[in-house]
């Protein structure tokens, strides 16, 4: 851009920035959008990963704990209450099931 | 009053952020790439930036809009980018090398724009980036830069100083 360009704004020096080709992005780019996306989801993905290695690991720790005294007492029990136990478990599963599949179809009732 | 877009995206939705993400990039890649030498590291630098105002939305304050927390969060990262290449000495050579360059002993040693702000300190190029360049108030800078008003005043003053004098642009404000 000729110096006289420049001379006819009230701001010579902000002309001159603003008429610089380099620090402009295009006003809608896609692939930049993307690219931030995947990097949200990435650190998304690792921050859920560790959440579930503490959980898993902090549950492992309290069942090490507590199970060498738990155990007798289940055995005791789990000789009454089988069935209940077994109807139970199937219930849970069922219903993580159902619900895991509705919201898989976007399902809602 | 709360962005709806902000809103959802502190709640987890991955559409409102990308549509934050989409609105504000240009505004924010324009100030990175005035702070970085390189497009590909301002890029780089820019969706960092976005990933971090991802992880601590919650910190933004209402009165402070998307555009300024990222720039903030922006500009943050190019200053320890900055003090880490200084630390590891491999750029102090070219800096002062720059530094060299960048005096305006005769008419043929005018630079061009971009490596007229490149021999400026990273924080007179960050407000005059914001202030000169775009048209950020000097309150939104003071926000983004962390720094207080007379500060960001005083960068500029001295910044528009030394980039008229290094581009030839008679000083006549």
């Amino acid at each position: 851009m000729p110096f006289w360009v420049y001379r006819m704004t009230n701001d010579p020096l902000k002309a001159m920035l603003m008429a610089d080709e380099a620090p402009a992005p295009p006003a809608r780019d896609l692939s930049f959008v993307i690219a931030v996306m995947k990097r949200v989801e990435q650190r998304r993905l690792y921050r859920n990963l560790a959440w579930l290695v503490l959980g898993t690991a902090a549950i492992t720790a309290l069942l090490f704990l507590i199970m060498p005294y738990l155990t007798p007492a289940l055995t005791a029990v789990s000789q009454s209450i089988w069935p209940l136990i077994i109807i139970t478990t199937v219930a849970g599963f069922s219903l993580v099931g159902f619900e895991s599949t509705r919201r898989a179809l976007g399902l809602r009732f | 009053m709360e962005d709806p877009l902000i809103r959802r995206a502190r709640e987890g939705s991955s559409d409102a952020f990308s549509r934050l993400v989409a609105d504000h990039q240009q505004a924010v890649r324009a100030f990175v790439r005035r702070l970085c030498a390189q497009p590909d590291d301002a890029d780089d630098l820019a969706q960092e930036a976005f990933v971090t105002a991802w992880a601590i939305l919650h910190k933004l304050r209402d009165d402070v809009s998307f555009r300024t927390f990222v720039c903030g969060i922006a500009y943050r990262k190019a200053l320890n980018d900055r003090r880490r290449l200084n630390r590891s000495g491999a750029r102090d050579t070219e800096w002062f090398g720059l530094q060299e360059q960048s005096r305006p002993s005769t008419i043929d040693a005018k630079l061009s724009v971009q490596a007229a702000l490149a021999s400026l300190p990273l924080d007179q190029r960050a407000a005059i980036s914001l202030c000169v360049a775009a048209d950020y108030s000097h309150a939104e800078a003071a926000e983004i830069l962390g720094l207080p008003l007379g500060t960001i005043k005083s960068h500029i003053l001295k910044g528009r100083a030394k980039l008229n004098a290094l581009l030839g642009v008679p000083d006549d404000k």
